[in-house]
């Protein structure tokens, strides 16, 4: 059994059964520390269904099985728990807060997870090392380089050891060479923690490291 | 417990990283909170005074007085001093009873020196309330009633505050009390011992009264005021009328629950002695009071009525700024939702916000309360407020009760915002 499947998913915006269906039948499985990239061209329900495995967003219809559990039809709140503890979120536009440093921007996931705070202030500083960033700690978003800010925001993502992870194209910020980095640190992240990972991009570059394709199409998988 | 740490830490850089907004909401808090602080203590003093009012003054008592007639059919009664006995004997356990009697008599020091002032009659029983008086030398006693005794104590003013001097100069001229009697015993020692002329007689003073100054003095004013007293039976013998009449009697019949009972009584033991009387002149210091408590309660309500507004306008200012903080803040939000901020969470985070804006308003609160905003917005020069180590924590916890009020509706929409959207947003 895999770790990740979905199975006829359907999202409608706008409303019951009318308005624009964004996702209109998608099926695929993803098993742990494999690597998944979702390709396709703008408005084919990239996103829409990024935000549905994450947890933010439930599908009109479908089923969504998360260890076997059906996890589509829970309540915000469940949902929540859930995505706090086992997925982590990747942006193209970094999404960290700039008013808080370093260390705060990556300890904020397991603050909310309710972690003892001197794990998180080790794990934080741990995790920043690890993404190239050890000693950076005190400064703050604004002052970085998008490179270093998606690092950050991989660190980030990684705080709370999820099982798995969701990248929104990650790399569309960056030009080819810190791309290649990010996408470096990402195999080595999931190869080390195990953990599934989702890709959503628009770079043929970035699909082809991944472990296997998926091509959209008006919300539905081409193949 | 963590999630508070996390809210205030949030709530402390966020305020921080805005600090013109943050001082504004800061500031408006305060003033609500310092306004509210001295509308509240000016109500508390205001509480304090008359309560120790009531416990100087004793809330059963009234006052029967002679009545003359008007008419053929109508009767006079001219109280006495028999009748004060038979009252007297009839209720043992009065807490106080004594006659009074008042006129304006010429009074000169060696001769030379003299005004008119307010002279009252009375027996030893009359120190019983509204005693403030500091008293230099003796009192009268049985003695000097029984005897007619030719002494006299004067009554000397106490420090006045700025207002009340103003108005005493003002009346100074047709008002025989500050005709230059208080000048002229301050400016000259009048000691106990000091002989005073006054009518035919010529008396000693035994003792000075002195006032307390103005704002501690706790007396429901009642009656006449007047600036000596002497034993009745001297007063009536300078007056040179009969040694056994009294103007009034006034009784403390001690809690107010007893004062019908007192009057009937005092009627009956009248009516033995005087015949049937159709209605006793009968002055109830009840209805004086219930004046007074009334006159206290709408000024409390009006300057609470103040405050609250004060606080009002502050809390209303807070939500406004919140609700832009919300909208300026949707994407931090969307942030928080996607990192696994429940929405209780992000509705903790703006309350603690709020709330922490409501602490340190409330702090400086205090501090302008304390050196009197409210009383310049209040108009009210005069009033010193004195403060109680509560009154502060309750003016902290109004103005954050205020603005956790005043937040819950931005709160909640910003935790009902779709973390999908508020991701969307740039
Ligand atoms: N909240 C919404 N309400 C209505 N329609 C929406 C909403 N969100 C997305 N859509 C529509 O759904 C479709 C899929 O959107 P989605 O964001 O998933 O596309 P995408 O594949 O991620 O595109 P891109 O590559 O440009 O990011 C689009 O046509 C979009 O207009
Ligand atoms: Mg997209």
């Amino acid at each position: 059994m895999s770790f990740l499947s979905c199975e006829n998913l359907v999202k409608h915006y706008g409303g019951g059964g009318g308005g624009f269906a964004a996702l209109r039948g998608l099926s695929f499985e993803l098993s742990p520390s494999e690597m998944l990239a979702v390709t396709g061209p703008s408005g084919c329900g990239k996103s829409t269904l990024l935000n549905i495995v994450g947890l933010l967003d439930a599908p009109t219809s479908g089923r969504y099985l998360l260890d076997g559990r059906d996890v589509g039809a829970l309540d915000d709140y469940r949902r929540t728990l859930l995505r706090r503890t086992d997925i982590g979120f990747i942006f193209q536009s970094f999404h960290l807060l700039p008013n808080f440093s370093l260390l705060d921007n990556v300890s904020l996931p397991m603050l909310y997870a309710g972690l003892p705070s001197r794990e998180i202030k080790a794990r934080g500083m741990e995790l920043l090392a690890s993404v190239g960033l050890g000693g950076q700690e005190r400064k703050k978003p604004p002052q970085l380089s998008g490179g270093e800010r998606q690092r950050v925001a991989v660190a980030r993502a990684l705080a709370n050891r999820p099982r798995l992870l969701l990248a929104d194209e990650p790399t569309g910020n960056l030009d080819s060479r810190t791309s290649a980095d990010i996408m470096a640190l990402l195999r080595g992240v999931c190869q080390r923690s195990g953990a599934a990972m989702l890709i959503v991009t628009h770079d043929p570059e970035v699909a082809r490291k991944a472990d296997r394709n998926i091509k959209m199409r008006d919300g539905r998988a081409e193949n | 417990m963590r999630m508070l740490w996390l809210s205030l830490r949030t709530g402390f850089v966020e305020l921080w990283e805005h600090k013109t907004r943050s001082f504004l909401s800061l500031l408006s808090v305060a003033i609500g909170a310092g306004v509210f602080l001295s509308s509240f203590s000016s109500i508390y003093d205001a509480h304090c005074r008359v309560r120790k009012s009531l416990e100087l003054s004793g809330e059963g008592r009234f006052s029967l007085r002679s009545s003359y007639a008007r008419s053929a059919e109508e009767k006079s009664v001219i109280l006495t001093m028999g009748d004060l006995r038979a009252i007297s004997a009839a209720m043992p356990w009065l807490y106080m009873i004594y006659p009074i009697d008042v006129s304006w008599q010429k009074m000169s020091f060696d001769g030379a020196s003299s005004f008119y002032a307010g002279v009252a009659g009375i027996t030893p029983d009359w120190r019983k309330r509204d005693w403030q008086y500091r008293l230099e030398g003796r009192f009268i006693d049985d003695y000097d009633v029984e005897n007619a005794s030719k002494v006299c104590l004067l009554i000397l003013p106490g420090q006045l505050s700025g207002e009340d001097r103003a108005m005493r100069k003002a009346f100074m001229k047709n008002w025989s009390r500050w005709s230059g009697f208080d000048k002229y015993v301050s400016r000259n020692t009048v000691t106990p011992g000091s002989k005073v002329k006054m009518g035919r007689y010529e008396l000693t003073v035994v003792g000075l009264l002195h006032e307390p100054p103005q704002e501690e003095d706790y007396r429901f004013r009642m009656g006449a005021q007047f600036d000596a007293v002497m034993p009745i039976t001297t007063f009536n013998d300078m007056l040179s009328q009969d040694q056994n009449n009294v103007g009034q009697i006034v009784i403390d019949a001690g809690p107010a629950r007893k004062v019908e009972q007192a009057k009937r009584i005092a009627q009956v033991a009248l009516e033995s002695r005087h015949g049937p009387i159709k209605e006793l002149e009968c002055e109830d210091f009840r209805e004086v009071l219930s004046l007074q408590m009334a006159r206290t309660v709408k000024e409390a309500m009006s300057t609470l009525a103040l405050g609250l507004a004060a606080l009002l306008a502050g809390g209303i200012g807070i939500m406004n700024v919140t609700l832009a903080i919300v909208f300026s803040r949707i994407k931090e939000i969307g942030i928080r939702r996607a990192i696994g901020a429940t929405r209780g969470e992000i509705i903790m985070q703006f309350l603690t916000e709020t709330l922490l804006l409501g602490f340190f308003g409330g702090i400086i609160g205090i501090v302008l309360g304390y050196y009197g905003v409210g009383n310049i917005l209040l108009g009210d020069f005069s009033h010193t407020s004195k403060l109680t180590w509560w009154m502060p924590l309750i003016s902290i916890a109004v103005a954050m009760a205020a603005c956790l009020m005043f937040s819950l509706l931005p709160a909640y929409r910003a935790a009902r915002l779709d973390p999908v959207e508020a991701l969307r947003t740039e």
